[in-house]
């Protein structure tokens, strides 16, 4: 199977959801998939990095035999990126000696925690992630409080809410980065659940929003559950803890966060006036969980020397 | 008396229910802060040193006080203080007052594990 040349949701998010989609299909089906192309592949985003992991992860636990790929002929950065965030072991081949990549980019370790069976160190794990955040940005001043807030709601949403309890896997991934060049933090947290659309109840309050929408598309559906528990009317259920997630964005002028689920895709941004701005798109393809993606610069600590050598 | 989340619970708490996970809010409000409730006159909860605080684990550990019908909101707000020397956490703070006053007195009730 060939992978496009961008795989990206800010800029190729239609044919970055295909592929991704097509190596779901093939672990769902049982379909024999052999060989991942990567030789056109030039850039990968954080988060397609992580679907793609996700993917290739089930893929690897409910097929039988292994994906194989060679990695002499990727491109460097993204040799890089799936190196660092430990794509290689997944695809069982051996790390390379030397990466000639040229991003500032550092990955992190994607992080792998399953409902119910990782009861115990959950919160353990978002902390564990944040560490590393602020080990890999050692410069920057990251609102680990914060993070923590949207990782561990995020992880208690699905824990309640995406998966059914008759799944036998009921997995969820998180992973981040850290762009030394623009002081960027990537954090993405993701699913393969029944999404934000598709666990919506039916709920009068619900219709009432559906009116003020016009269109009631997955992405108006993400933005109603999101507006629902900021009002905190109701017992929503999904859209309670998800306020939880804008606390990141709302400390940090010229942030992001973008959840994608089955058809939606909402973007919230903070361009430094009072209010956020949200926007909510309907997507050509599904994504058949959740994932959610928060992007925000952190101030730097201007007293201290950073060791850019170090962090790099 | 004085309870301190991280020392006495865990520094990285998360969830609502035992479902979740070993450290969450309903365990929390069960195991350590409703009988210290109830055995004191006054609870100081010490919030510094934990890594931060979702929704669901502050909702169910304080609001659950109410909703389960341990005690009113004003009979709550009397006897318990939040203590924390981080300015960050001040967000938390205000968290477990909304949560508080928005829970509805004895609307839920502790289904056993």
């Amino acid at each position: 199977m060939n992978l496009p040349e961008r795989l990206t949701f800010a800029h190729n998010c239609a044919s970055t959801l295909r592929a991704l989609g097509l190596v779901r299909e093939a672990g769902e089906k049982r379909l024999l998939l052999r060989y991942l192309n990567f030789d056109g592949l030039r850039a990968v985003s954080p988060a397609a990095a992580l679907l793609l992991a996700s993917e290739v992860d089930q893929w690897n636990r409910t097929s039988q035999g292994r994906l194989r790929a060679s990695h002499e002929t990727w491109d460097p950065n993204v040799t890089k990126l799936l190196c660092e965030m430990g794509f290689f072991e997944l695809l069982g081949i051996a790390r390379p000696p030397d990466l000639a990549a040229t991003t500032s980019t550092r990955f992190l370790p994607f992080i792998r925690g399953e409902v119910h069976a990782d009861r115990h160190n959950a919160g353990e794990r978002a902390k564990q992630l944040n560490q590393a955040i602020a080990s890999a940005a050692a410069g920057a001043d990251i609102k680990r409080h914060l993070l923590f807030t949207g990782l561990s709601e995020a992880i208690t949403n699905v824990s309640h809410h995406a998966y059914p309890t008759r799944w036998k896997m009921r997995p969820w991934w998180m992973f981040a980065a850290y762009d030394s060049a623009r002081n960027l933090v990537t954090v993405v947290f993701l699913d393969h659940g029944q999404t934000i659309p598709g666990t919506l109840p039916a709920w009068k309050d619900l219709e009432r929003l559906r009116e003020r929408f016009g269109v009631w598309n997955d992405g108006a559906k993400i933005r109603a559950a999101m507006e629902l528990g900021r009002t905190g009317t109701g017992n929503l259920g999904r859209g309670k803890g998800l306020p939880d997630l804008l606390e990141i964005i709302k400390a940090h002028s010229g942030s992001m966060l973008r959840i994608l689920s089955r058809r939606g895709m909402l973007t919230v941004e903070n361009r430094g006036t009072e209010a956020l701005q949200m926007t909510s798109t309907s997507l050509a393809r599904q994504l058949k969980g959740t994932l959610i993606e928060w992007k925000f610069v952190p101030k730097l600590r201007t007293d201290e020397t950073v060791d850019r050598a170090a962090i790099l | 008396m004085r309870l301190s989340i991280a020392q006495q619970f865990s520094d990285a708490p998360w969830g609502r229910y035992p479902t979740d996970g070993d450290f969450c809010g309903e365990n929390f409000r069960e195991k350590l802060l409703w009988p210290a409730l109830q055995s004191n006159e006054q609870v100081v909860v010490d919030l510094d040193g934990v890594e931060g605080f979702g929704s669901s684990f502050l909702d169910e550990a304080f609001g659950g006080i109410v909703a389960h019908g341990y005690l009113t909101g004003p009979q709550l707000k009397q006897k318990l203080k939040i203590q924390t020397t981080n300015p960050d956490f001040d967000l938390y703070v205000r968290a477990i007052q909304r949560y508080i006053d928005d829970a509805s007195y004895g609307s839920k009730k502790l289904t056993p594990a």
